[in-house]
């Protein structure tokens, strides 16, 4: 039987597809959205007048998916963002392509040209569904009012079920005015996680209780299941050295003794000497990110894999893993506690190994005693997450300055860290911020950008001004593309290419025309009395921070190079197993 | 090396298209195609993809989209851990447990 032979069941009144929409976010407990009016969508922005849920008109569409995005992060349910055909549409492709990379929950809905005209290149009119084919979990368009319901109620459990997604609804505008009191079905078929496998758990408790040199790397699939307190419990339980992912920084506290810090191409050394030399890498919600493993078949080379994620289709698609648990994180962990409880096989770590991770850890903390005159960057970020009890939500941006935000930040849970990981986008980190704020509106939220990044969404000030948002917004300003340069300068001979950006407007002069404080500062002596006026009070303000053009991030593993080949750093390092 | 899929669609727009252009996208290249209704209910498609990259692992890519029910190598026996490990023991459970 196909969908269009279904039964039709009614409603009590006829209503709009527009109203139906509205209606059926409502219903999936939807309150904010993030988006941007247009022609093809002004039947569903008439709908939203007096709907009772409230809209942030964002000043860029790729301002409001960013913003879906944190939003999503955050809740944990789909962040929604809108906009109108064609340019609308297109503009939030980054968007979702960044919620895609990282797996956050987000339902799209773009307007679309009435379904007459589809298909004869009308005004406004783009292919949306085709263009994001390879960037969505799923999508659709609306061909018929009476399925809105039922479709939206589908839209938003694929975009939350198993491993989250972004979910795309095209809605013809003719679609979006027709009245119909008709209801339609879908025949929805709810995502079930497997349950944790008896024989993957054996297999697995049993490889973790003969190991030496076990290690545990976390992933950003724990903070996506919610996962963290499970998580906790297991590593502390059995002292399990842990390293994790840039979107895992904060599963366990960054302060933690058996915490060895990030892992991968701007890694903690001792993330990297310990990944190297382990003999059973547990990964945990993680995907073997080329930024992580560098050189793939050098990574780890010592090491058997157990390999925990709720999507099979990341099982072996990077690195074979001896053991695969595919499911949620949660009962897996439980159950390899359990097993390891009935069977009296604790994981083992080597009184040896346990030292010897611990000797990496002190020797390969961070320093800051950096050399110069100028504002040293990762002291400042240092200082910022420490400045209150708890550490605050920082969304930053990407390029160095995010680099050492994961390097030197301090994080309690894996929610106070909002980045673009997977797609790397510049100018993520101010809608990102905005969003979180409206997601959590006790946080203290801090964007953390570059000069480069922050004017890719330079707009959002005024949205951040309109609402009276209260984000808190650092501005790492060394006049380049920071990252670029430190590549060109390492990797290119020093030839540099459309990297200087010595022309920057004066970002003060900037954030005080759309209505936000500011105040920029230049000297390390500034930078106690700038933060606490960042950070108190009295609301959303700008820190503009002059550095050094020439800081780079340490240390660095080199493209094409393993983990343990850092540049920057004392070379690498091999466990002898003999440490006393 | 050549693999012979069967993929079993929804009836939905964009299935059959989604399918396809995933194989590319994940480095396999399409060398012939035949689609049509399936008996019953949904879209029927039979695929010979190319490539280096391991077919079981294209499987479970294809089987992760919601359009697709179910996907049948019938030339090669379905491994989760791979053709070159023996160690390997996984869950043999779908994650759309659901479909049939």
């Amino acid at each position: 039987m196909s969908l269009l032979q279904q039964d039709k069941s009614h409603d009590a009144a006829p209503r709009s597809g527009s109203r139906r929409m509205i209606d059926a976010l409502k219903r999936n407990g939807v309150k904010h959205i993030f988006g941007y009016p247009g022609g093809a969508i002004m039947p569903l922005y008439d709908a939203l007048v007096d709907s009772g849920l409230t809209h942030y008109l964002c000043r860029h569409e790729q301002g409001a998916a960013f913003a879906a995005d944190a939003y999503g992060r955050v809740t944990r349910r789909p962040g929604v963002c809108m906009a109108t055909s064609g340019p609308g549409a297109t503009n939030l492709v980054t968007g979702i392509a960044n919620a895609f990379m990282d797996s956050v929950p987000m339902v799209a809905i773009t307007g679309q040209v009435p379904s007459p005209l589809q298909g004869t290149d009308a005004f406004q009119e783009v292919d949306i569904f085709g263009i994001t084919l390879p960037v969505v979990k799923h999508s659709y368009v609306v061909r018929d009012v009476a399925e809105i319901d039922a479709l939206v109620d589908e839209a938003f459990h694929v975009a939350t079920s198993g491993r989250p997604g972004p979910v795309l609804i095209d809605f013809p505008k003719d679609i979006s005015v027709e009245l119909s009191s008709d209801l339609r079905e879908r025949p929805l078929e709810r995502f079930e996680a497997p349950e944790p496998d008896a024989e993957a758990i054996r297999a697995a408790a049993e490889m973790l209780a003969t190991a030496r040199r076990p290690l545990v790397i976390g992933g950003g699939g724990i903070a996506i299941s919610d996962s963290v307190a499970a998580f906790r419990e297991f590593v502390r339980r059995y002292r399990l050295p842990v390293t994790t992912t840039l979107k895992a920084m904060g599963v366990i506290p960054t302060d933690e003794e058996g915490f060895l810090g990030m892992l991968g191409m701007h890694g903690n050394e001792a993330a990297n000497h310990a990944v190297q030399n382990c003999d059973v890498l547990m990964v945990v919600g993680g995907r073997f990110d080329d930024r992580v493993t560098g050189k793939l078949s050098h990574f780890a080379p010592t090491a058997r894999i157990i390999h925990m994620d709720i999507d099979p289709a990341e099982v072996a698609k990077l690195r074979r893993p001896d053991i695969a648990i595919v499911g949620e994180l949660t009962p897996a962990l439980e159950a390899l506690e359990r097993h390891a409880d009935r069977h009296d096989a604790a994981p083992r770590v080597a009184d040896s190994w346990a030292r010897q991770c611990a000797a990496w850890r002190k020797e390969f903390a961070w320093r800051y005693d950096a050399p110069g005159e100028g504002i040293y960057a990762p002291r400042l970020l240092r200082d910022l997450s420490r400045h209150g009890d708890q550490p605050p939500v920082i969304a930053c941006d990407v390029g160095q300055h995010q680099m050492w935000v994961a390097q030197h930040c301090r994080f309690t849970d894996p929610l106070q860290h909002l980045t673009s990981g997977g797609l790397g986008a510049m100018g993520y980190g101010l809608p990102a911020a905005i969003g979180a704020k409206i997601a959590n509106p006790d946080a203290m939220v801090v964007n953390v950008s570059g000069d480069g990044s922050f004017m890719m969404n330079v707009q959002e000030l005024a949205t951040l001004k309109r609402y009276g948002i209260d984000v808190r917004i650092v501005l790492i300003d060394n006049s380049m593309l920071g990252m670029v340069r430190q590549w060109q300068k390492l990797f290119f001979d020093g030839k540099y290419s459309e990297v200087d950006l010595s022309d920057n407007p004066d970002f003060s002069r900037v954030a005080e025309a759309f209505g936000i404080r500011a105040r920029s500062i230049g000297r390390p002596e500034q930078v106690d009395d700038a933060l606490d006026w960042l950070l108190g009070p009295d609301g959303p303000a700008l820190l503009h921070v002059k550095i050094d053009p020439e800081e780079n991030v340490w240390p660095l593993v080199p493209p094409g190079s393993a983990n343990h080949q850092m540049m920057g750093t004392g070379g690498p390092r091999q466990f002898d197993g003999m440490m006393t | 090396m050549r693999h012979l899929l069967h993929i079993q669609l929804r009836t939905a727009e964009g299935a059959v298209i989604r399918a396809l252009g995933l194989i590319e996208r994940r480095g396999f290249r399409i060398e012939t195609v035949h689609a049509g209704e399936a008996q019953g209910d949904g879209q029927a498609m039979t695929v010979t993809v190319s490539g280096e990259r391991p077919a079981d692992l294209l499987q479970r890519q294809l089987e992760r989209l919601h359009d697709v029910l179910w996907v049948d190598r019938p030339d090669e026996a379905v491994q989760w851990g791979g053709q070159d490990s023996t160690h390997t023991t996984t869950s043999g459970a779908r994650p759309f447990t659901s479909k049939t």
